[in-house]
């Protein structure tokens, strides 16, 4: 499968009036892969994925699906299936008449209407009115919205928000297959966890400006890893461990924690010094830990401590 | 063309879907018909009573179809909520989705919206001029509907309720907020008038009839009213101004960020 840039967000700023929402932000999503698009409240994910379907307009910068702008194209459904918002449901309106509104907009066969409702499990309450739905119900509407048209991409703002578990990991599953189909999926969130066994690319950002970008393991092994060890001669160890460079983060009764040197340089300095290694083992920050590494700095809404 | 035609299925189904629309139509039915019916019946029980110049002057017609003066207060909240209830709920957002073209939308809006309104005023008032005549009894004067210029009053009394309803629908689009925009509508259609009256200036009675309410009476008219334009002149300006503002709103629309 070749994974071609499809999603195209390049030296994108967004101002509302004197706030920078989004600064400079440049990103790609590519077919065949789940794009994660991480960054705590506030940091421009919305505005940025409002930005590339056409309702906001940038104030500098471009965002385009497959080089082209969304408010140029006659039936987007058809391409871009998005679900930013469920405000963006009428809900006075059936669900079943809404789908059927919105494939008529862009000329998509009803019959299609019947089908994404059976395939979000919603066909049974679909001639409820939009308003009765409950938060999960309207989740797999906005999905069914999404996928109407049969889209090459998809793009979703916190889809699983207010879903329960079952919900989350049947979303995940829709996620993953699609992109396996090859579609270009680029789904949104302020936790980490969340997307992180779906997502094969991530994007973080903060302050509206991409703090890091890569695959969920590239994000994980960025920030350094610390390791520990325990020795006959901690003091010794550490003096030489200090004399390299590295810190000492922690120390226990028995055991040091250092960073800055991996398992295979400390290793080292013990053979070289003579001192028996009891322990040594490399703890790697989990992904939830090198994302609040990344995003602590560029907090808009801090909790005071 | 093609994207045009899909949008205007499209919101010609959503309108349809919204109960509120069946229910404005019926009171504006109601109130076009019913008034033919009530103004032929109490003109029969007080014909006796008029003066001689009120029955020189009668005009069975103009008489008839009082009730269409009513139909922008009848239409104007459908028209106005057509789009005000888009930005208040925020659905807009999943309708620009669907057609990112803004221009488009609002046309296929405005499209569905006055097309039927032109059609069942045009019905309205043919069935105004009929209750009239069945209710005004055979001893007085009638609407004869092959007299000159009543057959284009019925046409226009369609044309000019569909320019009404657009021009609610262009505050609508413009003030985004169906409380604020339905009273002012019904503010410049019904109060500024009167309030014109209360001056005694001769340049402000002068503008008279430009207003929304006046040129509608012109053409709804089958003859020129004394202090009136000619329907046609009327028909004209009453585009003007609708096509004015339903201009600046789209241009707006498509300028703003939303
Ligand atoms: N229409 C608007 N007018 C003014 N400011 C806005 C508008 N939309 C967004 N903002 C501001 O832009 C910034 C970024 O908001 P945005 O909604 O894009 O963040 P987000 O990453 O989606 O956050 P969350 O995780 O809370 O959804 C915020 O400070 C927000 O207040
Ligand atoms: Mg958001």
């Amino acid at each position: 499968m070749t994974f071609t840039p499809v999603i195209e967000v390049s030296n994108l700023t967004k101002r509302f009036g004197d706030l920078v929402a989004v600064d400079g932000l440049a990103f790609c999503a590519n077919s065949g892969e789940v794009t994660g698009f991480l960054g705590p409240n506030g940091s421009g994910k919305s505005t940025t994925l409002r930005t590339i379907v056409g309702l906001n307009l940038p104030t500098s910068g471009t965002a385009t699906i497959n080089g082209a702008n969304y408010r140029d194209l006659t039936h987007p459904l058809r391409s871009v299936g998005a679900f930013l918002d469920p405000k963006s449901l009428p809900k006075k309106l059936r669900a079943r008449t809404y789908l059927r509104v919105l494939a008529r907009s862009n000329d998509i066969a009803t019959s299609r209407v019947d089908d994404v409702l059976d395939f979000v499990g919603i066909a049974s309450v679909a001639n409820k009115r939009i308003d009765e739905f409950s938060l999960g119900m309207t989740q797999r509407l906005g999905i069914a919205v999404a996928l109407l048209g049969d889209p090459e991409v998809l793009i979703f703002d916190e889809p699983m928000n207010g879903l329960d578990p079952d919900g989350i990991r049947w979303m995940r599953q829709v996620f993953s297959s699609l992109a396996q189909e090859g579609r270009t999926v680029l789904v949104s969130s302020h936790l980490i966890n969340e997307i992180a066994t779906c997502a094969h690319h991530v994007i973080v950002i903060g302050r509206g400006q991409l703090l890091a970008q890569g695959t969920v393991e590239e994000l994980t092994v960025r920030v350094d890893p610390s390791v520990t060890f325990s020795s006959l001669d901690n003091a010794g160890l550490v003096a030489l461990i200090e004399d390299r460079g590295a810190t000492v983060t922690g120390a226990g009764e028995n055991s040091v924690s250092v960073s800055g040197l991996d398992a295979q340089q400390i290793g080292e300095l013990a053979l070289d010094a003579r001192i028996a290694l009891t322990q040594l083992v490399t703890l790697r920050d989990s992904l939830e830990d090198s994302y609040f590494e990344l995003t602590e700095k560029s907090l808009d809404f801090q909790v005071g401590h | 063309m093609r994207g045009f035609v899909s949008c205007v299925s499209a919101e010609w189904l959503k309108l349809r879907s919204f109960t509120s629309t069946f229910v404005a139509l019926g009171i504006f039915v109601l109130l076009g018909a019913g008034f033919g019916a009530l103004t032929g019946w109490s003109t029969h029980h007080q014909w006796a009573t008029l003066q001689p110049v009120q029955r020189a002057t009668f005009d069975p017609l103009f008489t008839s179809l009082s009730g269409i003066a009513l139909g922008p207060i009848a239409l104007g909240g459908l028209a106005v909520g057509f789009i005000t209830n888009e930005f208040s709920s925020g659905y807009l957002q999943g309708t620009l989705l669907a057609v990112p073209n803004r221009t488009r939308l609002i046309v296929s809006k405005i499209v569905v919206l006055a097309a039927p309104v032109a059609l069942i005023a045009v019905a309205t008032s043919y069935a105004a001029a009929l209750s009239f005549n069945a209710t005004i009894g055979l001893d007085h004067e009638r609407v004869v509907m092959s007299q000159p210029g009543v057959t284009r009053s019925l046409v226009l009394t369609g044309l000019y309720m569909a320019l009404a309803v657009t021009f609610a629908f262009a505050m609508g689009l413009l003030l985004r907020k169906t409380a604020l925009a339905v009273s002012l509508f019904i503010g410049i259609y019904l109060a500024i008038p009167v309030i014109m009256q209360l001056f005694p200036w001769h340049w402000l009675h002068a503008a008279l009839p430009y207003m929304i309410g006046n040129l509608g009476a012109s053409m709804v008219s089958a003859t020129t009213p004394a202090d009136g334009l000619n329907a046609w002149v009327a028909t004209g300006l009453l585009g003007l101004y609708t096509g004015a503002l339903t201009t600046f709103g789209v241009v707006r629309l498509r300028r703003t960020s939303l």
